[in-house]
């Protein structure tokens, strides 16, 4: 018997995809919910087989959600219609349902799922391609406790391994994915790469020193001092408008 | 008028019609027995420093050009111009006539000269402020053509968003689940979806309906949200008595109600109430709309705005007033405020 937990904030939807689920013998409901913080507790507590994961959801949205998991499932997406969620789709999930759907479409992609867990199939890692909401925050997991971290807060990302390591007012945080992502999805308008280590918010900005000729340091409120690459400065200059 | 006549255009035409009048100046004096030198030097001497004198008049016109064409500035300086005209004139036959019977000639005429110089001036002026003018109509033609492309744009932002195709397949999705889990209720929300769409795609963005019309609608919205998050949505609306003749631009409630019930919804998984108060006086209509929220969500998700920026613009399109609509914050609730001015 495999065990399901379904995420969806909509009750309705939730009911439909238990009623269809009736229907496959080998697979069980064990729990379901709103949102995605009781989610990933529920995961946790159950490590269930399977999830049905909604992607626009209270508090946090789906791939947030999936992304501060330890023990990450087989993942089904159901949604609605989400211009973010048609790319990850191409990059990522073992199937997506696009609501509604059919009995049948869902017992396909369970089918789907059966067939690639017997060639042991990975699971999902690090999500790097353009997710909603991600211009606006970083959610991360912080020991026990999911933090939700407004980019405004943020003064500055570095390179750490594997992880970047966020650098905010209240403390630093480790996320696993790579720069050339956060240099992406962050707004361009406030988030400048200025070394291959570094993307910088301009508003922590105070001011450039000079230190050597042609080599530069960006010096930020905290007091944080970064070095600046040849050829950002010239972007960095273009952005500051000097 | 396509485009105005180029400067260079205006000017050589201002330079013709001068020689013109030099020309007829000429045969005049000719026909009235002048000797031939006399007659000439006259009418190259007048000619050219008019010409001359409107090219600056003209430079000057455009380029300093007051805000009302017709004002004592522009007189005045055509009054000096004349002066200059006379000067000149004058200056110019000193020099070119060592002797001195000219002035039988020329100082009887002096008013007349002055008298025609001024008018011609006037005439100059006159036509820089036609021109003047018609460019002014082509802008504010061009304004009222760019306001109502703005306003095309947002009411096809407008139907878009009303037509969200994430609450349009969500609902679908819900009546899906109702037609196998509880078909009479299916039937329903069918009924109270088609509604709502219609009453979406009949309304004219740019037209102020009756806030019973527009309450009826968002009632139905309110109606189909509530069968998606069942218990966790309830409303509750407060009029008070004397609105009812009050009117608002068609369907602009109800994305504001969007956004209360997102940030509501998406912020908090308890039961949400939202609230949306209704009061009038005379000159203006005003609807608040309160619901719960939780600061750390809120802050870290839509940026700034709320996503309330495209009805700020569609208010300041409508009423050419930026300041209907705000938002406040308190611990627990987000409100925000939306005041009609009734015309």
């Amino acid at each position: 018997m495999k065990r399901v937990i379904i995420i969806d904030d909509e009750p309705l939807a939730r009911a439909i995809i238990k009623e269809y689920i009736k229907s496959i013998p080998e697979l069980e409901v064990v729990a379901e919910c709103g949102d995605g913080f009781e989610g990933a507790k529920l995961i946790g507590e159950l490590k269930p087989d399977l999830i049905f994961l909604d992607i626009q959801m209270p508090k946090i949205n789906g791939f947030e959600m999936l992304e501060i998991l330890t023990h990450t499932p087989a993942v089904i997406f159901t949604t609605a219609f989400d211009e973010f969620a048609l790319k990850a789709f191409e990059v990522h999930a073992l199937d997506y349902l696009l609501k509604p759907f059919s009995q049948e479409r869902l017992q396909t992609a369970v089918a789907k799922w059966q067939a690639s867990a017997e060639e042991k199939s990975v699971p999902v890692a690090a999500i790097n391609y353009p997710q909603p909401d991600e211009q606006f925050r970083i959610v991360i997991k912080d020991g026990t406790e999911i933090r939700i971290i407004p980019t405004s807060d943020i003064h500055y990302l570095e390179a750490y391994d594997d992880y970047v390591k966020i650098h905010t007012k209240s403390g630093t945080f480790l996320k696993k994915k790579t720069m050339s992502h956060f240099e992406q999805s962050l707004s361009s308008a406030q988030f400048i790469r200025i070394h291959r280590s570094f993307i910088l918010n301009i508003n922590e900005l105070t001011k450039i020193e000079s230190f050597e000729k042609n080599s530069y340091v960006a010096i930020l409120k905290s007091g944080a001092r970064l070095a600046i690459s040849r050829t950002a400065y010239g972007d960095l200059k273009a952005v500051l408008g000097v | 008028m396509e485009n105005p006549p180029s400067r260079l255009r205006t000017r050589i035409l201002f330079s013709g019609c001068l020689l013109t009048i030099g020309g007829v100046q000429f045969g005049l004096l000719l026909v009235n027995l002048f000797p031939l030198e006399i007659a000439a030097k006259d009418a190259l001497i007048s000619t050219f420093s008019m010409i001359a004198l409107a090219q600056i008049l003209y430079l000057i016109q455009h380029n300093y050009h007051a805000a009302r064409p017709l004002n004592f500035v522009n007189f005045a300086i055509v009054f000096v111009f004349t002066a200059l005209f006379q000067l000149l004139f004058n200056g110019a036959y000193k020099l070119l006539f060592p002797f001195e019977e000219w002035k039988e000639y020329i100082s009887p005429y002096e008013a007349v000269r002055a008298i025609m110089a001024f008018f011609s001036l006037m005439l100059i002026s006159f036509y820089w402020w036609i021109q003047k003018n018609e460019q002014t109509q082509k802008r504010i033609r061009e304004q009222m053509l760019e306001q109502e492309r703005a306003l095309t744009k947002a009411e096809l932002d407008n139907i878009h968003q009303q037509l969200q195709p994430h609450f349009l397949f969500n609902s679908l999705n819900s009546i899906g689940a109702l037609t196998i889990l509880e078909p009479t209720e299916a039937h329903r929300m069918i009924q109270l979806l088609s509604n709502f769409l219609r009453g979406t795609l009949r309304k004219d963005v740019q037209q102020l309906v009756p806030l019973e019309e527009e309450l009826q609608q968002l009632k139905l919205y309110l109606e189909i949200e509530r069968v998606r998050f069942g218990h966790r949505l309830t409303t509750e609306i407060n009029q008070s008595d004397d609105c009812e003749n009050a009117k608002l631009p068609a369907l602009i409630l109800q994305p504001i109600i969007e956004n209360a019930i997102k940030y509501g919804l998406y912020g908090q998984v308890n039961t949400i109430l939202i609230s949306i108060n209704i009061s009038c006086d005379q000159k203006l209509l005003k609807v608040a709309v309160s619901s719960p929220y939780d600061e750390q969500f809120v802050a870290a998700s839509a940026g700034n705005g709320f996503g309330l920026a495209s009805i700020r613009k569609r208010l300041s399109l409508f009423f050419g007033q930026n300041d209907l609509l705000s938002t406040t914050k308190n611990p627990e609730l987000f409100t925000t405020t939306l005041l009609i001015p009734q015309l």
